[in-house]
């Protein structure tokens, strides 16, 4: 007796959900489908594939592995277990199935992709772009495997094989938005912003519409100092991805939305996350002056009372470590840093030098934490706020009476007060509203003085750094 | 009830035909020719078998069938007499009183059917309904309960009580029975079906179009089903999809007029206007008027370029209910196309129009009338998406000043559109108002205490002035969205405009109070995939090239005429012609003649039919100069073609849509490309062309001049529509305290 077979409309409904991304009418379906016909392999084939499509992989590697078992010779069954494992992080096991997948349909130049890029996840490089070439040939319009021949050439060392793939593979898959960004990143990881550029530039007379293409094409003029070209592309790009804070962030320092009382969290974290490497190089070429003001101003301060230690400080904005470099050595009882990027705190964690080290927004951290400090620093954090009442008053209620509140921020020479949203994403204050911020929270200015902060695209940044102290007691 | 008789109840066998087979033969002939000729045998078995109840129960079902209520109800009692335990005879008759009214004799007749045939799950979906009808849902839902356990996969019965539930105020409880019980039987579309209905009750439109697609899936031969996940689809403007659908439960009951207008509805917004044309004509002439169908029909016609016909077919549907918003509404949207349309005229129909809206009870309004308090400001659209009140719109309300403006936005949600999450990421709220009653929607409006409503949508497609006949806040303004004219509507106060719209003296055309802002009336946000412009085509070509992407009912008679005119004087030029309407054989075979009627050749016309957006905007790089339609004037169109670099001629008149590029033009400073009269119009094409240098310099600065104007220039935008919005608020607090 054989067993029931699922009903074949049924089936394609499965399918089309699936495909679709309906997946909780695919579950409806698939259940209805278990019940007249569990037996049937095409209904485990479409719950392996729903489950990798929800991201359940475990869920489907349950499943094909008994599917495979029962139909070993299967060589959807062998490319759908290789693409699960791939996402399982299994590599070997999925370039074993995608070579088998191959073995049993040596034409299937989806299975040589399959097993290319496994291929390239287990190290077999050689090997992988011999397979992904052949891909490409078979299925020239398949921009996977073009992505994946192009990883392969980088990962061999060959940046300009790399760039040839994608070249080769942007014009068999002209519509491929995945194939447009990948090429604009690797262009981008080897600081390469003209080629950027220029990707993004004939993505657009290509009528290729992704606000991540525009975004990163943005992001390239930006670096080649092309700013109003740059605002023009992330101006696009926000109208196609409105939610990302990060483009948003930037148009609004464009002028050309309201600006925010402060930067985004998210902004901040997707800035600094990718700078954490190379940010104290780069710092350093722009002549970073603000940690060693920072410990000029501590020094005197402690000099005026010489038994006076640090106590607990608190640094806002911590990054990768700079302040607790300069004031490391200074009388203190712990050093907490705080930072929204956690690339830039594995650096500052590498350094030994804080006693503890929050990966949370500033604003949130103050909020939730109960404990107090008697030094707060913030350098080069206060650029990120525009209304500073909001962080001031809580630093207030985190502070003891007479606690020492010293940070930066670059001035708005032109303005009487307020503040300004620039079209570096920065925040520039007034002095005047610095010290109505400071006193309307309860703070008194001690030292304020003007400084040129650092070098940028060849211009001073002009700054203001202020220590000043809790004067009013808590409520 | 069953067509044959049941085994139970046959009698005896009586010599010759069985009363059996004589009461079936009678059964048949009551079918095939009418109760009349079926009469005399009834009888004669009745004579025959003056005790057997199974005769006056046929003869019910006959009358009932025939339409014979009385007839049938006495049968059905002479029935009862025989055998006062007849369920179908209690059933039957309950059915007849439920119909006249009589609701609680019914009411104790599905009682007694239920006491007497207590498996029978027909006669507990009587008593349910009988129950909802005096008010007891609680009781009612008990019998729909009992009624869909004794058959677990009839859906109209899971319909009922998913009512029943939801009238109850017991939906979301509901909801949670039906997901529980899908659990233990996953293929029962009962289940499903009645899982949709009320997930979309209950605001969850996509889960609940996932729902009713299993549904139709696992029951393809079922009509309700199919026809829920239809409208459903219709109303998440899912067209393609609710196409579909709607074809598949046509396939299952071709005379369901209601879904063959709701598909031609959906046939001409997926621009397949001939067909759609076609097939409303057919209904029309096979039932009659009927507003609804006039309603579509006359859109049709209107969007195939026969404006005319159109407002002929408008004036048919107020003849056939003159009373009707409906009808009313068709000819305000057919109007502002007609050739020689006055603001007078025009008006004087959107009065009619805007008298019409039925009116519920307001009460008197909280809002604190202070000036220069942040304002609640509600979005009332049904577009705000990729569409002109998007693309005219987004961009002024995205820079308006977030600590003096909240947006609320009230209207359907359109997935991942790019422009509609535009105006997500500004809205403090978002309301879905459909599928309620109009007193629910209007109540849930007046519950965001709003300050000041803004119409996005008019009497276009799905518009909702109407609402704004029961006023959803204390000021309500008129502003982008079938924005042809005024509204008439007594209770808009104020229309957004400029100077160049409605310039001194044409106040006289409007219900509404003028607000005019500091530059256009709009502020255009272009698309960030427009290609660059290309070089001037009549370099290369030796010959101008004219464009009109316009919408096909944009073009008349008289435009036609004109531009024929044009092209005569300048014999080498061509014409290319845009829109969706010409993939269409029929039409474009029309629009051919047409311009063969004034002795222009097909060869000097390029026809091109509709085109994905980035396309459409490459297609500019083919274009000299646009000339624009009159009297509906092209409004987003002409911005598009701005920024591709063609100029564009235009005529405007005293009607709020003869006017748009006129305002385009004006605010980017292209003022000598706005012509006073038909005469001037051609002169002005002929004269732009003659100069070629003077074209490529324009088309080469166009995009620069246009992006550094107001018209682009969404800051300042944003300031002049904040103040203009304060004015308009100030101007109602100063009311509220004088």
């Amino acid at each position: 007796m054989t067993a029931p077979q699922a009903d074949g409309k049924l089936l394609q409904q499965a399918d089309r959900f699936i495909r679709t991304a309906r997946y909780g009418a695919a579950h409806a379906v698939l259940a209805a489908l278990r019940r007249r016909a569990a037996a049937d392999p095409a209904v485990g084939q479409l719950e392996a594939r729903l489950a990798i499509a929800e991201g359940r992989i475990g869920d489907a590697l349950a499943i094909l592995d008994v599917a495979v078992t029962a139909s070993a010779t299967s060589a959807p069954l062998r490319l759908l277990r290789a693409e699960a494992r791939i996402q399982a992080g299994d590599a070997p096991g999925a370039a074993v199935d995608a070579a088998e997948a191959v073995i049993l349909n040596p034409q299937d130049a989806t299975a040589k992709a399959i097993l290319g890029i496994a291929l390239v996840d287990v190290g077999a490089l050689d090997d992988a772009i011999a397979c992904l070439a052949e891909a490409t040939r078979g299925a020239p319009h398949m921009a996977s495997a073009w992505r994946g021949l192009a990883e392969a050439h980088t990962r061999a060392g060959s940046a300009e094989a790399a760039r040839a793939a994608f070249a080769d593979g942007i014009r068999c898959a002209p519509r491929d938005l995945g194939l447009r960004q990948a090429a604009m990143m690797a262009a981008m990881k080897q600081r390469d912003f003209d080629a950027c550029v220029t990707l993004g530039t004939a993505a657009r007379a290509d009528g290729v519409v992704d606000a991540c293409v525009l975004g990163l094409l943005g992001h390239a003029l930006s670096k080649l100092g092309r700013h109003d070209a740059a605002s023009e592309a992330y101006h696009g790009a926000f109208r196609l991805s409105p939610e990302d804070p990060y483009v948003r962030h930037l148009v609004a320092a464009a002028g050309l939305l309201p600006g925010e009382g402060r930067a985004p969290a998210e902004y901040l974290e997707t800035v600094f996350d990718g700078y954490a490497t190379r940010f104290e190089s780069h710092l350093i070429g722009l002549g970073y002056r603000v940690p060693g003001l920072i410990r000029e101003i501590l020094v005197e301060s402690n000099d005026a009372q010489p038994a006076a230690t640090l106590g607990k400080v608190l640094e806002l904005g911590c990054g990768t470590g700079l302040i607790g470099l300069m004031i490391g050595d200074l009388p203190m009882t712990g050093l907490t840093g705080i930072d929204l990027s956690s690339n830039m705190l594995e650096e500052a964690r590498a350094k030994s030098i804080y006693t503890r080290l929050v990966h949370q927004d500033i604003i949130a951290f103050l909020a939730e934490t109960t404990d107090r400090w008697d030094t707060v620093i913030g350098a080069d954090v206060l650029c990120y706020f525009g209304d500073l009442g909001p962080l001031l008053h809580s630093l207030r209620q985190r502070m003891p009476l007479n606690g020492r509140l010293l940070f930066s921020v670059e001035e708005d020479r032109g303005a009487a007060t307020g503040w300004q949203l620039g079209g570096q994403g920065r925040y520039a204050h007034a002095r005047a509203y610095v010290e109505l911020a400071l006193q309307d929270a309860g703070f008194q200015v001690e030292v304020m003085r003007g400084e040129a902060l650092r070098q940028e695209a060849g211009a001073t940044v002009e700054g203001v750094l202020v220590l000043a102290r809790k004067v009013t007691a808590d409520a | 009830m069953p067509d044959a008789l049941p085994p139970s109840h046959l009698p005896g066998q009586r010599g010759g035909a069985s009363p059996t087979e004589q009461l079936n033969l009678a059964i048949e002939l009551a079918r095939a020719q009418g109760f009349a000729a079926a009469a005399p045998l009834f009888h004669d078995i009745a004579a025959r078998l003056p005790q057997w109840d199974e005769v006056p129960l046929r003869i019910a079902e006959a009358h009932r069938r025939a339409g014979k209520s009385t007839e049938a109800a006495e049968a059905y009692e002479a029935a009862l007499r025989l055998n006062p335990r007849r369920p179908e005879a209690m059933l039957g008759l309950g059915v007849i009183l439920l119909q006249s009214g009589e609701v609680m004799r019914a009411q104790s007749l599905f009682l007694r059917c239920c006491g007497c045939a207590p498996d029978l799950p027909e006669g507990w979906d009587a008593l349910g309904t009988a129950l909802m009808l005096t008010g007891d849902t609680g009781a009612a839902e008990s019998a729909f309960a009992e009624a869909t356990r004794l058959a677990p996969g009839n859906i109209t019965m899971a319909l009922h009580r998913a009512e029943a539930a939801t009238t109850a105020g017991e939906g979301g409880a509901e909801i949670v029975r039906l997901r529980v019980a899908l659990t233990g039987d996953p293929d029962n579309p009962a289940l499903l079906t009645a899982l949709g209905v009320l997930l979309e009750a209950g605001r969850l439109r996509d889960e609940a179009i996932e729902c009713l697609e299993v549904a139709a899936a696992l029951a393809p031969d079922e009509l309700t089903p199919q026809r829920l996940l239809a409208m459903c689809l219709v109303r998440a403007n899912r067209v393609h999809e609710a196409m579909e659908a709607l074809d598949r439960a046509i396939d299952i009951d071709p005379e369901d007029l209601n879904l063959r207008n709701n598909r031609a509805a959906a046939m001409i917004r997926l621009h397949r206007f001939a067909e759609a044309h076609d097939d409303l004509q057919a209904l029309v002439a096979a039932h009659g008027d009927q507003t609804g169908l006039l309603n579509n029909l006359s859109n049709c016609l209107v969007s195939l370029g026969r404006q005319d016909d159109g407002i002929a077919v408008a004036r048919r549907a107020i003849a056939h209910e003159p009373d009707s918003p409906l009808a009313w509404r068709t000819l305000c949207n057919a109007l502002p196309y007609a050739e020689g349309i006055g603001g007078t005229e025009l008006l004087a129909a959107a009065r009619q129009a805007g008298a019409r809206h039925p009116r519920l009870a307001v009460s008197p309004w909280p809002n604190p009338p202070a000036p220069e308090r942040k304002l609640r400001i509600g979005l009332l659209s049904p577009t705000l998406k990729t569409h002109p009140v998007g693309w005219l719109t987004v961009a002024g309300f995205e820079t308006l000043d977030p600590t003096l403006f909240e947006m609320h936005c009230l209207g359907p949600e359109h997935g991942d559109d790019p422009i509609h999450r535009r105006f997500k990421r500004l809205a403090a709220s978002w309301t879905r108002l459909d599928n309620r009653s109009p007193a629910e929607i209007v109540a849930e409006c007046r519950g965001h205490a709003l300050d000041i409503v803004i119409d996005l949508g008019g009497n276009g497609d799905q518009g909702m002035l109407g609402l704004c006949a029961n006023r959803l806040a204390p000021v309500q303004i008129k502003w982008v969205g079938a924005q042809n004219h005024s509204t008439g509507l007594a209770e808009m106060d104020w229309f957004i405009t400029d100077r160049w719209e409605t310039p001194a003296g044409f106040e006289r055309f409007y219900s509404e109070r003028l607000l005019p802002l500091d530059d256009g009336y709009v502020c255009y946000s272009p698309p960030p995939y427009a290609p660059d412009v290309a070089p001037l085509p009549a370099a290369a070509n030796g010959h101008i090239t004219f464009g009109c992407f316009n919408n096909l009912a944009k073009i008349t008679r008289a435009g036609i005429a004109t531009w024929s005119a044009i092209l005569r004087r300048l014999p080498n030029a061509r014409l290319a012609i845009m829109c969706h309407q010409i993939s269409e054989a029929p039409t474009r075979a029309g629009l051919l003649d047409a311009f063969a009627a004034h002795r222009i050749g097909a060869e000097r016309i390029d026809l091109l039919g509709g085109a994905p957006h980035g396309e459409l905007l490459r297609r500019y790089g083919r274009i000299d100069i646009a000339l624009d339609p009159f009297p509906y004037s092209g409004g987003l169109t002409t911005c598009e073609a701005l920024w591709m670099g063609v100029p564009v001629i235009t005529m405007p008149g005293e009607t709020f849509a003869s006017r748009h590029s006129a305002s385009h033009l004006a605010n980017i400073g292209l003022d000598d490309w706005i012509a006073q009269d038909l005469a001037a119009y051609q002169d002005l094409a002929i004269a732009k062309a003659a100069d070629i240098v003077a074209l490529a310099q324009t088309r080469r600065g166009l995009r620069a001049r246009m992006a550094a104007s107001p018209l682009c220039d969404g800051p300042r935008f944003g300031r002049s529509l904040g103040a203009a919005l304060r004015r308009a608020w100030q101007d109602w607090c100063a009311r509220q305290t004088a």
